[in-house]
């Protein structure tokens, strides 16, 4: 990048932004140049710093900020008071280290208190210890002792087996819970098994016992049952019989009411049917009476007619008293609705009534 | 405005520091969890070529999850793949020779690669084993690893002047600052509540930092006082997968986030957010600023289109 590695090596411009930054590329070689010329003099801002710049303004600069990418401030006593205790908490122990470095981490904490803290509070974890120190191989002492080395080269030390443990607690977790599952599964399996055994050897027994008691019992004590009181099986039993018997009580009155009303109906068509006759002959007679008086020529045909008529009316009016006489019968069969359907069928015998004709077709 | 569609889900874009129309796009299939990858190195339309082109593509196993051009050869790209591996490739070898280096030592997802813009040799990859390595193109395996992290790292940064510094974002909600001459990391700075999913240094002042987390905020810190942030820049939906730093302007940076929008920022401003771009249509997942075109930006998103526009353009126009 052009722009980028056009920045002068020079520190005090890290501390200070530096404006001039759209660079022609010749100052790029330059800038590249003495780059190449002094690495050395580079790693100097970050450790206490060599006076190897030109002006003393900058040593200082360099004395007081060895490296601005560090933490320059002392450890807060506070805070590692805090850490301690947090360290110290029953289940913060059961933790991996790596989730409690996490967390400190993330309240704020430098890693001199973090480490600080974990020197303070006793590790409980001597198999975590004693791999990590082992794997370090600055210290092969036991887990009591804490390592007096350098805090930075503990760290990656540290990290790297407390994740590798991490990895490898959380591995073993991960076995276990398969074996918790195995061995749950046997569990389960076996009390089935023990169930079905139990029920096998003492609940079977005891149905057929129970059962053949109940065929004893009804054979030998029938009329203890009866003078004794009553279970609970017969009262339903008596009660069900006298619930049907109360069905079957209403069931016949309403029954009763029904042929009741049938004939009634059938009185009333039959005095209608009457009526009717009685209507026709009337009307024969009257027309007979009009041809005669009219048509005293053509006095055989209406003689024919009429009773042919007659006879066609009665056997119409007889037709129309079956087709409703069964419509009765069907009607009865339903005994949901026996007074509704009285009315339809009285409906149609009034038309019947009023048009005999239409009996005709 | 070049819009360029991609067959797989955008991961990663990074512009050429060699060449300013070329840009190098990582992209993986159904949305990086499983599947293929391919990268992308795409060459923008200039008097010769009106529309943007392809220059060339590679086809990966595995998705690509990030990728990183080499400061040391123009035509090297690093590439961190979702099966662990670094690959490298080289765009003067036919696809057939490429790549020409594959590094397997992450025993997890690798998600992020970046080159060394100081000494131009070594490069860093961050993985979701927790890890972060540094390796050289001519070793065959890491130089060293740098494990404290206790969750994902999700992204790590050079530090644009110091030649050994660099910074690693996590999941376990920490910022690390890293010398590689130390055994272990030199900072901790507990940035935010959420996972941290990306972080960069300011090209102008070296002791900046950027933090982009998934609580919707990015906080500006200073290492030299990192109890508390310089400012936090709110204004996203939702988590801000990434944030970079311009190289043009000091208090100017680009994020992109799973609200679909990039946002421009300036935190040296009262009111921070000093552009929105809403062109995406899913997730945006990769936002880069060009070095070498002050003020071209490029995007890319899960709804498969690279953007590449002017900053105060619309990305869409043509």
């Amino acid at each position: 990048m052009a722009t980028q590695s056009a920045a002068p090596p020079n520190p005090t411009d890290g501390n200070q932004p530096n404006p001039e930054l759209a660079q022609p590329t010749n100052q790029d070689q330059q800038a590249s140049g003495a780059e190449a010329s002094n690495p050395k003099s580079t790693p100097s801002l970050f450790v206490n710093s060599e006076p190897m710049r030109e002006s003393g303004a900058e040593a200082s600069n360099l004395k007081s900020t060895p490296s601005v990418f560090v933490n320059s401030e002392p450890m807060r006593e506070e805070q590692v008071q805090n850490a301690v205790k947090f360290l110290s908490h029953p289940k913060v122990r059961g933790s991996p280290v790596i989730f409690r470095r996490s967390f400190l981490e993330k309240k704020g904490l430098t890693k001199e208190e973090i480490d600080e803290a974990f020197r303070r509070v006793p590790d409980p974890q001597p198999s975590v210890q004693s791999t990590s120190f082992n794997q370090d191989g600055q210290v092969n002492s036991s887990s009591s002792i804490q390592p007096q080395a350098p805090v930075q080269t503990l760290q990656p030390a540290a990290a790297a087996p407390t994740a590798a443990i991490s990895s490898v607690g959380t591995s073993t977790r991960f076995r276990f819970h398969w074996s918790h599952a195995i061995l749950a599964v046997g569990l389960l399996a076996v009390s089935g098994a023990g169930t079905a055994v139990v029920v096998k050897n003492a609940i079977l027994p005891r149905l057929k016992s129970w059962i053949r008691k109940v065929v004893s019992e009804e054979g030998n004590d029938l009329a203890e049952k009866k003078d004794s009181k009553p279970s609970l099986a017969e009262e339903a039993a008596a009660a069900a019989k006298a619930a049907a018997a109360a069905a079957a009580d209403v069931a016949k009155a309403s029954q009763e009411m029904l042929r009741s009303r049938n004939d009634e109906k059938r009185f009333f068509e039959e005095f209608t049917n009457l009526l009717d006759v009685q209507v026709q002959e009337m009307k024969s007679m009257s027309s007979a009476i009009n041809k005669l008086e009219g048509q005293t020529n053509t006095q055989g045909k209406a003689s024919f007619v009429d009773p042919e008529d007659h006879r066609v009316t009665i056997s119409s009016s007889k037709q129309s008293y079956v087709h409703h006489k069964a419509d009765y019968d069907s009607r009865s069969v339903r005994s949901s609705s026996p007074p509704t359907s009285a009315e339809p069928s009285t409906a149609p015998h009034p038309k019947s009534y009023m048009d005999p004709e239409t009996f005709y077709h | 405005m070049p819009v360029f569609k991609t067959p797989f889900n955008g991961y990663s874009v990074k512009f050429s520091p060699f060449y300013e129309s070329r840009l190098a796009v990582a992209t993986a299939q159904n949305f990086g969890i499983l599947g293929n990858g391919r990268i992308h190195v795409l060459d923008l339309p200039s008097s010769t070529s009106p529309q943007i082109s392809e220059l060339a593509s590679f086809d990966t196993a595995d998705g690509v999850y990030d990728l990183a051009w080499s400061e040391s050869h123009d035509s090297l790209l690093v590439a961190a793949i979702a099966d662990g591996s670094i690959k490298i490739y080289d765009l003067s070898l036919p696809p057939t020779s490429n790549p020409i280096r594959s590094f397997l030592e992450h025993s997890r997802e690798a998600h992020s690669a970046d080159y060394n813009p100081v000494r131009r040799d070594s490069f860093l990859s961050a993985s979701w084993d927790d890890s972060v390595k540094l390796w050289t193109l001519d070793r065959p395996t890491s130089v060293r690893t740098f494990k404290e992290h206790a969750y994902c790292v999700y992204s790590a940064v050079w530090n644009p002047r110091h030649a050994d510094v660099f910074a690693s974002a996590s999941g376990d909600c920490t910022l690390r600052v890293w010398d590689v001459r130390e055994p272990g990391s030199t900072m901790i700075i507990p940035a935010h509540d959420f996972e941290i999913l990306s972080c960069d240094w300011n090209k102008y002042d070296d002791c900046c930092i950027a933090t982009a987390s998934v609580d919707k905020t990015i906080k500006v810190w200073d290492v030299r006082s990192y109890r508390v942030p310089i400012s936090v820049l709110s204004g996203h939906g939702y988590a801000v997968r990434k944030v970079r730093f311009s190289p043009h302007r000091q208090g100017l940076m680009v994020s992109c986030s799973y609200d679909m929008t990039v946002c421009l920022w300036d935190y040296m401003l009262e009111d921070a957010l000093v552009g929105r771009y809403d062109h995406h249509t899913e997730f945006a997942v990769g936002v880069d600023m060009s070095v070498l075109v002050e003020g071209l930006l490029a995007s890319t998103g899960w709804d498969e289109f690279v953007y590449v526009w002017q900053n105060g353009t619309d990305p869409r126009a043509f």
